[in-house]
């Protein structure tokens, strides 16, 4: 795979899986509600 | 017009059900084709542009009508802005409920497959020869189709805290957690980097084509359930304290996350085990191509793929019926909204929904008529919710009905832009782009022709014929829910 293709797979699964794991642990700092 | 025990019961209620409701079969089964076949990387640009252009504000958009009216699609717009404009809610509510009708005969398949697959002998079958026997000569279509539906009225007869958000609580996390090992298991495959590469090597040249940011945005509109009234649905069942901006991001990345592990396992799979030039036919395959005739033939190709198949075919069934029941339950609430009550109003949703399924689970055309018609029907909802918003003031909107004193996360006046004039020129070019090729390259000789399966004909008749019947019958409708005699009223 290129240097383009790793820097893209860093900066796709970095910024949605880290997104989602992020609003999770926001949502769970704030209680069941 | 919400019985107040019939709410969720907590914020991870509400999430877990929004999730449910977006990650269907086109995460697993279409965004690893759509991405392989559009640019890799450079998809993957205007895919995420997309879900802030037209997904997640549109799903907000969807919680606060169904949270602010306490009605389903077909009663909030109608109540929101005047009962003149009813019919177009009711249009967001009945091609979704069209879009069911052929989505529990899919949900079939992927049970069938699922239970096929727990056998010895499945893999070791032709996998060509068994999907046509199953689809074109048996009638277990009919009887998988009648079982989803089943299961589906089961679960939404039990309520929205027994039902929707106890089913969630244990489909949701489980189907996670099988993706992330079918993810797994395939990058320790020899050769799966190869896969990696096709899905994230950019094409810098595809982001000067208008294509792949149209199958961007189809496949961000599709895939996060933006504009299918699911979120509206959901969002009558909210309680008053709930805010949901946070919710609506948590979902759309939830959805997003998702599509990449199910790109990941796919793909990773495909290519270790296939030659290139293979691996692109199986990718070219259609939908029900890839899932149901070439993967069954690659698992059989990995150590313990026996036990992965089945896994796969379980996750691919969760993922569905999270989804149908999202859509069971938009059928039952429009139909509750009409003054039926729910007991019976779920047993009229089965009965009616197992009828019109049936020409999809007999004919394979038919199924895919369906999925053209009432898929594409969906940038048509998104348009008519964000005309809607507009219509009653989209940063009054924005500021009474979402940025609420219980919303701790105020959205930004980026959201009322997109609403007004984002959403209308995606709205515009996709159609453009879409009537365009069907009419130059997909059918030049018959495009016009309604009978076609993907015909521009076809779209124009089935969405025509529902819309002017919703005109005729508006003011009956309107009356029924409740909508609005007079504006500003």
């Amino acid at each position: 795979m290129t240097v383009g293709g790793w820097i893209m797979l860093v900066l796709v699964l970095g910024g949605v899986w880290g997104g989602f794991v992020y609003l999770l642990a926001r949502t769970a700092r704030r209680g069941p509600g | 017009m919400t019985e107040q025990n019939d709410q969720f019961s907590s914020r991870w209620g509400v999430i877990l059900a929004a999730l449910g409701m977006a990650v269907g079969t086109g995460n697993i089964w279409r965004f690893p084709r759509v991405v392989a076949a559009n640019g890799g990387g450079a998809f993957m640009i205007a895919w995420m542009v997309f879900l802030f252009a037209w997904s997640a504000p549109l799903v907000m958009a969807e919680f606060a009508l169904g949270k602010h009216t306490r009605r389903g699609p077909a009663g909030a717009i109608g109540h929101l802005i005047g009962a003149k404009y009813n019919w177009m809610g009711a249009f967001v509510g009945l091609c979704t409920c069209f879009i069911m009708f052929y989505y529990s005969v899919v949900t079939g398949w992927c049970i069938k497959y699922f239970v096929a697959s727990l056998g010895s002998g499945f893999v070791h079958a032709d996998s060509e020869a068994y999907w046509q026997a199953f689809t074109t000569a048996s009638s277990q279509p009919v009887a998988f189709h009648l079982a989803a539906m089943l299961i589906g009225c089961w679960i939404i007869s039990r309520g929205v805290v027994k039902g929707i958000e106890l089913t969630n609580r244990i489909l949701v996390p489980v189907l996670f957690l099988l993706l992330v090992a079918a993810a797994v298991r395939a990058l320790l495959l020899p050769g799966a980097v190869k896969g990696l590469a096709f899905l994230f090597t950019p094409d810098w040249h595809e982001l000067l084509s208008h294509k792949v940011w149209l199958e961007a945005l189809s496949q961000s509109a599709w895939s996060v359930g933006a504009a299918w009234g699911l979120v509206m649905t959901y969002g009558v069942y909210l309680r008053k304290k709930d805010d949901f901006v946070l919710t609506s991001y948590t979902t759309a990345f939830g959805d997003y996350s998702a599509s990449l592990l199910a790109g990941i396992a796919v793909m990773c799979t495909v290519f270790a085990v296939l030659p290139e030039a293979d691996a692109r036919a199986a990718l070219g395959a259609s939908n029900e191509g890839l899932t149901f005739i070439w993967l069954p033939r690659l698992f059989e190709r990995i150590p313990a793929g026996h036990l992965f198949l089945a896994l796969f075919f379980l996750a691919l069934s969760f993922a569905a019926m999270s989804s149908l029941i999202a859509m069971i339950e938009l059928a039952t609430r429009m139909a509750g909204d009409l003054g039926i009550r729910r007991n019976r109003a779920v047993v009229l949703v089965g009965v009616i929904g197992f009828l019109l399924g049936l020409p999809s689970a007999w004919k394979i055309g038919v199924f895919r008529n369906q999925d053209w018609v009432w898929g594409l029907g969906l940038m048509v909802s998104g348009m008519l919710i964000a005309l809607a918003v507009a219509r009653f003031g989209a940063d009054r909107f924005r500021k009474e009905l979402i940025n609420t004193e219980d919303e701790p996360h105020p959205v930004g006046r980026w959201w009322t832009l997109v609403i007004r004039y984002v959403v209308p020129v995606e709205f515009i070019a996709l159609m453009i782009w879409w009537f365009y090729q069907s009419a130059a390259n997909y059918d030049r000789e018959a495009w016009w022709n309604p009978f076609r399966t993907y015909s521009v004909g076809t779209t124009v008749a089935q969405w025509g014929l529902m819309i002017l019947l919703l005109i005729l019958v508006n003011r009956a409708w309107a009356a029924r829910v409740g909508a609005k005699t007079k504006e500003g009223e």
